[in-house]
């Protein structure tokens, strides 16, 4: 087994084996490139919970799987967690649970303090082939459709809502053929919203370095446009934010300096008395 | 007539849980524990869920790192009309054999309510039949009715080892 993929599915949590998955997108991605041939897709959730949930815009994530007769699956689930190496220990899903869990998800493991469940896709694959009335197996657009309906109502309620997760970048979709997949290793959140510690760090330790280098006979003003290109281009946040982060640091700045200043001051004084 | 017995439990306290039903019916209902079966009492707790898995069985829980079922007791025996706003996780072990030296110890975090109170074993009490109660069998390993309320002990080992299809009342 090579590492495992695990995903979120609704109140579900399930780990892939990553030789299994052939491809993961995100949905955007997977509308455009497949509309026009309208595949079916089983939406995960409603499938594994038995009734036909709503779609929520959450449902971003298409990982294709196939199993080992090369039969491809497309599986909706709500976002990727993350790509783990393969866990030293596995326990069998206890023998209370029905015989479909125990076929689809036989092992469980412990995973960040949670217990996840390990889908055996063969099984999988061949449990939802043989199944009748199984819910959550739907046309692409129908899919589609479900989501413009979920975002209306949404919308209704609130009209400042943002996807809860970007999964992974047009710029980085795998191809088809692929052996395994561009599986992000954490989640990462919507662009220009939260900036991360070392965007933060970069920042600020640049802010500090303009002002020691500035004249300190007027008042000190920097603005983002004085950041070096390399530095602008890695920070990945709004420019409001970073312009924040400027003016407080470049405050702590003016206030540290009038400290020194006058401490300075007070022992040169005392050196003259 | 029935004859008074003492609960076939071990002797000194046990743990008495509240069973959830509709006021009107009828005496209160109160699962059996002896003392030492209980691991430990929680408030909240994460659980995974389980695709096609029963109403009762809630899911699964990393108890300090061992993997458990989280079973709606109150659900599992019948009594579905429960109010689950309250619940309290009770994480329990019962032996697969009735002699400890032998089988395998299992655990399972139960569902229950948050009425839980330590008592002496009940004496006085007469065996009554799971049926009276509208259980499966099984799935007990006694009731008794006492002077004002009835008492069910759970087997859990039964309950742990056997899904509801092989045992549908």
């Amino acid at each position: 087994m090579n590492k495992i993929c695990v995903i979120e599915v609704g109140e579900f949590l399930l780990g892939i084996d990553t030789s299994s998955i052939v491809s993961i997108r995100d949905m955007d991605t997977f509308i455009s490139d497949k509309q026009e041939d309208n595949p079916s897709l089983f939406h995960l959730a409603s499938f594994l919970s038995k009734q036909s949930l709503p779609i929520p815009e959450g449902d971003k994530v298409v990982i294709e799987v196939k199993n080992d007769k090369e039969i491809f699956t497309i599986l909706v689930a709500n976002r990727v967690i993350g790509k783990i190496e393969t866990p030293s220990h596995f326990e069998p899903l206890p023998l209370l649970y029905p015989d479909l869990a125990s076929k689809c998800c036989p092992h469980v493991f412990l995973h960040d303090e949670q217990v996840v469940l390990l889908l055996d896709v063969v099984e999988f694959i061949a449990t939802a082939e043989n199944m009748e009335n199984a819910h959550g197996i739907l046309s692409l657009n129908d899919f589609v459709a479900g989501i413009t309906e979920t975002e209306q109502e949404s919308k209704a309620d609130s009209d400042k809502r943002q996807p809860d997760i970007t999964v992974s970048s047009p710029e980085n979709k795998p191809s088809a053929d692929l052996q395994g997949a561009n599986i992000p290793e954490t989640k990462t959140d919507p662009p220009k919203t939260k900036m991360d510690e070392t965007q933060f760090n970069k920042i600020v330790i640049w802010t500090i370095d303009t002002f020691i280098h500035c004249d300190k006979s007027e008042p000190v003003v920097v603005t983002m446009d004085m950041m070096p290109p390399e530095l602008i281009q890695q920070q990945g946040s709004n420019d409001e934010r970073v312009q924040i982060v400027i003016d407080e640091t470049i405050t702590n700045c003016v206030k540290l300096n009038k400290k020194i200043l006058h401490l300075l001051r007070t022992q040169a004084t005392d050196m003259g008395s | 007539m029935n004859t008074k017995i003492k609960i076939p439990l071990h002797t000194g306290k046990i743990v008495s849980v509240r069973i959830r039903r509709k006021k009107d019916e009828g005496k209160e209902l109160y699962f059996l524990f002896t003392t030492p079966q209980i691991e430990e009492v929680l408030t909240d707790i994460a659980v995974t869920p389980v695709p096609f898995s029963p109403s009762f069985l809630t899911g699964l829980y990393n108890w300090r790192g061992k993997i458990v079922p989280v079973i709606n007791l109150e659900k599992r025996l019948g009594f579905s009309d429960t109010d689950e706003s309250s619940s309290r996780f009770l994480v329990i072990r019962t032996g697969t054999s009735t002699n400890s030296m032998d089988g395998e110890i299992l655990r399972c975090v139960l569902q229950i309510s948050d009425k839980i109170h330590t008592m002496e074993t009940p004496t006085s009490c007469t065996a009554i039949s799971a049926d009276q109660l509208g259980v499966n069998p099984p799935l007990l390993r006694g009731a008794y009715q006492g002077e004002q309320d009835s008492y069910l002990i759970p087997d859990l080992a039964y309950i742990l080892q056997n899904q509801q299809s092989t045992n549908t009342f």
